[in-house]
Formats: C-alpha cells, structure tokens, sequence
C-alpha cells in the first residue's frame, strides 16, 4: 500500500478512536448525567442539527459544554502536542529514552512555576500569570542547554542528553528545596509538578490550540529527514540532509510545542515517551506516519488518562501526571514483552 | 571532476592533511592507499563536504565543494561509509528508496523514474529475495549490499568509498567491489575507492593515490606506485612484488618481520600513523 493511502487510512481510524474517546469521557462524570441526555445536548449544539426540544436543562448543558468539554479540548491538545514533540525529540536524538523533557524544558517550567508560587506571585500579572512565567522558564532551560551542548556550530547528540540530564538534576534540586521550604498544606507546586487539566477553561485550551495546529505540520515536515537520520546522521547528510539545521530546527519547535502543553497542564510525564513508542511498535519506524499518529495517539492518551484522574477517586482529583505513567509504563512493558516473544518466535 | 588544491586540516593540533593537490578526471576509478591514520578517510570526508578544512581548496564538478545545496550534490555525489546500514526496521526497499531522497517531495510517491530504478538495483545486486525484509534481519555483509543499492539508486556521476570491504570476508570483498566495477563501466561513472587491501587495490583500480602523513607522496597506475620502495617507505615491512599470473598487475607478498627486517623504518611509519 502506498504510504499517502496508509497515512489516511491510519489517521482516518486513530481520529475515530479519539473521537469516541472524547464522547465517552464526556458522558462520565459526577454530576450523573447519562449518556443519551449529553449526545443529545452536542447534537443540539452542532450547525444544521437543529430540531428536537431540549429536554435538559441549562446547568447540565453548561456542566456538558463548558465544565467538561473544555477540559477533554484541553486534554487533546495537551497530549497532540506531548505526542508530536516526542517524535521529534526521538526522531532527531536517535534515543530511545528521549522525551519532550530531555532538554530540560519541564524542569525549567517546573522552576517558573515554582517561584511564582513561592513568592505568592500567582495573580500578579492575572490568570496567566504561572502559564507566562513556565513557557519563558522552560525555553530558557532549553537554550541554556544547547549552549552548553554547542561546539563548532554542532550539537553532538551525547553532549545534548547529557547536558539535558546536568540541567535537570540542577533544576529539580531549586524546585524541591522550593517545595521543601513551602509551608501549605495541600502543596501548590507539588501539585503543578505532577499535572493537572483541572479548573481550567476554554482560554486555556485556545492558548494550546496554534502551537498544536501550527506544531503538526511543521514537524510532520522533517519526517523525511528523520528517516533518513535514523541511518546515522553521516547518511543522512551523504542524502542531501542538513543534519545540523534539521536537528536545531526539530528540537525548537517540539520545545515550543513542549512549553505550551506544560505552562497551562504542569508537567504530564510518560506520554511524550511511551506514544511515540506505542505508534512505533505497530506502525513501522517511518517518521511520516509516527509524527501525526503520535499526535493523534497522544490526544487519546491524555483524554482517557484525564477521564480516570477526574472519576476515579471522584470527588478527589488523582494528579494526571502520576496517572499517565501508573497506567502506561504497565502497558508499554507489556507490549515490549508481546514484540520479545513474537521475534523470538520468528528466529526459531 | 574532482580538483584539489593545497587542501590542509589540523585537529588537535595535528596535521591530518598538509597541502594535498591533485586532480581527478571523470571515468575512472582511483584508490586511495596509505598506512593508518594518514589520512585517507578525511580527504574523502571533505570532498564530500562533510568535512570542513582549514587551507585550500576542493572543487566537485567545477564549482567549490561549500558552494553546492546538499540536495543538488547528493545527486551527483553518493558516499558507501566502512560501517554497514544500523539495524533498524525499515525493510530493504524501504532503505534503498532513501536512496531517492535528493529527488523526490515529501512524500517520496511521485518518483516513477526512482521506484523503476531502485527495483532494477535491488535485482542487480541480488536483494529482490530480500526486499521486503527488515534491515534488523539481514547480516553485516547483506547490509552493506544494501548501503551500495541505496548509493546507487541516488544514480551519482561519483561514488566515493571508504573501505567499505573492512567488515567483509573474501567472498564479499570481491563480489562488491565487482558489482561497483560493472556498474561504474555501465554508466561511464567515477568511483574514489579508499581501500587497505593493496591487492584488491591493484586489480580494481586504474589510478592510486598514495598518502603518509597527511602528504600525497605517490600517484600513478598500480604498477608504477605499488613497487617494494614505495611500500616500505610507506608501511614499513619488506614485501615481496609479483606479477599477478592472471592479470599481470603487481601483487603483494608479506612476509613476517624478522632479524633481517628493518624494525627502525616501522617506527618511522608508525610515528607517521599518530
């Protein structure tokens, strides 16, 4: 099969599992709305549906479209971009255990956040005041990074990781001292660290929605070069690649997509590692389908992820971040051992 | 087609190649020798541009190896490195397709010329059995059969190689070097061979260029350079120097050093390769 045909037919599908996903979530909740009442409050709301009377009333369509549909738009979002930037960061740094945090951009959010909270800064520039202060500390993490990387106008892919793995220790050090030294209660920061979609609304999700649509295509662009990279980065350059532009290029624009998703959702690990992984152990190692199915696969990932968070231990909110990796490091060992078993069967 | 012109590039405060000049013409396939660390693998590495240098200069068909897109000079220039294709999982195919890349879009669909060509090299060199399996199932010298379809199918006026029979056993070794032989003479092409083996040097190459110590110190057709001066000067051993009784051109014999060889001209030859 042709690969446009399989990247549209595989997309096709993963963009109706994510659909489904989106419906199921909305239907569970603790108001105790049942299913049938929130299809028909969407179908309602949908262009050119019109027709029935409603027979719900205004507080349960607002609990439907503001309260959860916000939060599940938030929750695509968050994982499209994770997803997306995962492949990226894998595609370029030819790594297994690269992650969307490899360069540091979580820790250094966690850092702008958390210093926020410790001066007690949180509204002084408005809402987005934490969001601002993550986004500019994490990309400031990030660069710092690839100075430290940088020589001769290469960033060798060792020195990058470990640069990233010195600034990450360096910084999760600030962030505990600042939790340590904090006198709440319930922890604010700890809070932020571990991630979270609640309380959050439509503007959140909007302030998500360009880096994702705009992200996407973008790195969906260097899918080409990344497989061409994954044969070492001498053949890909022997082919025509510009091995040290593409990697920067790739590297900052996953970074941005990063810092976007963590400013608004705190830090939500295992998902920027394990999608791209999942979708590369079913689909083939080809960057032009792991790139849009990481993104798509990411969404459907933090939707259910977020949906179990919110209902699981309802009215307590268990942090998405502490979810993500409790349910997916159990099923990506488990596909790792079905992939050992089925080529140790090929062998033989 | 390849002109070279004082070229010098120091790492570490070494030379690793000091003001080297020569001059290639299309068609013909030349062998670059010399003891290691010489330098032969940096000089391929900057005419391919990959390697940047510090005096002199490289022009690739006409124009400064610097001033050619990657794209445009991966179609006329394709490269067959000493270290097979990783094991990765695309399949063969798919490896050699990549070969396409300098021509093709994104999607690498609309290539009709390229999918006629890359099937035509995966038959000529004995893959299409093996076309649809993966890289990471294939062993070393399958994969290096699948690194030179992969330069082919980039159908280059050069192809540079650096060893890449240093993996390989015999039967390998001969049967790449005669695929890149047949394909060279069927398309009128250029090849630039690094090869350590001075035998197999001999019997493929029209030219060698002999370096030591970052310094072009012979050029000539085989029976000229390969002469028992020449190579003592350069590896520091004693060989014996025979026709081959098939072909005629000159053919090493090693012998094992001894009292009667020269341990100080090895010392020298090994100073020259740090």
């Amino acid at each position: 099969m042709k690969l446009p045909v399989r990247i549209v037919i595989w997309s096709g599908a993963a963009l109706l599992l994510l659909a489904v996903s989106v419906v199921w979530s909305l239907s569970i909740g603790s108001a105790g709305l049942p299913a049938g009442k929130v299809w028909s409050i969407l179908i309602h709301r949908l262009p050119f549906a019109g027709g029935s009377a409603p027979d719900w009333t205004p507080m349960e369509e607002t609990i439907v479209m503001q309260v959860r549909l916000s939060r599940i738009a938030l929750a695509v979002l968050v994982g499209a971009c994770l997803g997306m930037a995962g492949a990226g960061f894998q595609g370029v740094l030819r790594n297994p255990l690269a992650d969307p945090y490899t360069l540091g951009v979580a820790s250094g959010s966690s850092v702008g956040a958390a210093l926020v909270m410790t001066l007690g800064l949180q509204t002084a520039l408005g809402m987005w005041t934490v969001p601002s202060a993550a986004f500019l500390s994490g990309l400031i993490a990030v660069f710092a990074v690839l100075l430290l990387a940088r020589s001769n106008g290469q960033m060798a892919v060792e020195t990058l990781i470990l640069s990233g793995v010195i600034l990450q220790a360096f910084l999760g050090a600030f962030v505990s001292l600042m939790i340590s030294m904090s006198e709440d209660e319930v922890n604010q920061i700890l809070f932020w660290v571990l991630g979270s979609l609640s309380k959050k609304s439509w503007d959140h999700a909007l302030l998500v929605l360009p880096f994702a649509v705009l992200g996407l295509p973008f790195i969906a662009a260097f899918a080409s070069a990344m497989n061409l990279m994954s044969l070492g980065e001498r053949h890909a350059a022997h082919l025509g690649v510009h091995v040290e532009r593409t990697k920067l290029t790739v590297l900052l624009a996953s970074t941005l997509v990063t810092a976007a998703a963590v400013s608004v959702s705190g830090v939500v690990g295992f998902v920027g590692l394990v999608v791209p992984h999942l979708v590369r152990l079913i689909f083939g190692p080809d960057y032009r389908l792991i790139v849009p199915l990481s993104a798509i696969g990411g969404g459907i990932y933090v939707v259910w992820a977020d949906t179990l968070a919110r209902t699981a231990l309802s009215p307590k909110e268990i942090p998405l971040g502490v979810l993500t990796a409790l349910v997916g490091a159990p099923f990506f060992a488990w596909l790792l051992w079905r992939r050992k078993a089925g080529l140790g069967r090929e062998d033989a | 087609m390849i002109e070279v012109d004082g070229l010098t590039i120091e790492a570490g405060g070494r030379r690793i190649l000091d003001g080297v000049s020569f001059r290639l013409e299309a068609g013909g396939w030349y062998g670059i020798i010399g003891p290691n660390g010489a330098g032969k693998s940096t000089l391929l590495a900057a005419i391919s541009g990959v390697r940047r240098f510090d005096a002199g200069s490289v022009r690739l068909f006409g124009r400064p190896v610097g001033s050619w897109p990657r794209r445009a000079l991966a179609r006329r220039l394709a490269v067959l490195q000493q270290e097979s294709l990783p094991r990765t999982a695309f399949t063969v195919r798919e490896v050699v397709l990549m070969g396409r890349y300098p021509y093709q879009n994104w999607f690498g669909g609309s290539d009709e010329e390229g999918e006629v060509l890359v099937d035509r090299v995966i038959g000529t060199l004995g893959l299409s059995a093996h076309a649809h399996r993966r890289l990471d199932t294939l062993s070393g010298g399958e994969r290096q059969r699948v690194a030179l379809a992969k330069a082919m199918a980039q159908d280059p006026e050069l192809l540079l190689l650096d060893e890449p029979t240093t993996y390989l056993d015999i039967g390998y070794q001969i049967h790449l070097l005669d695929l890149v032989r047949d394909w060279r003479r069927a398309g009128n092409r250029t090849v630039v061979a690094v090869l350590h083996d001075l035998n197999l040097a001999a019997q493929y190459c029209d030219r060698l260029l002999v370096l030591r110590e970052g310094r072009l110190i012979a050029e000539g057709p085989p029976a000229d350079v390969l002469k028992p001066e020449t190579i003592r000067r350069v590896f520091g051993i004693e060989p014996v120097v025979l026709p081959h009784p098939a072909s005629g051109v000159p053919q090493l014999l090693l012998k094992p050093g001894g009292p009667d060889a020269k341990p100080a001209e090895r010392r020298t030859a090994d100073t020259a390769s740090r």
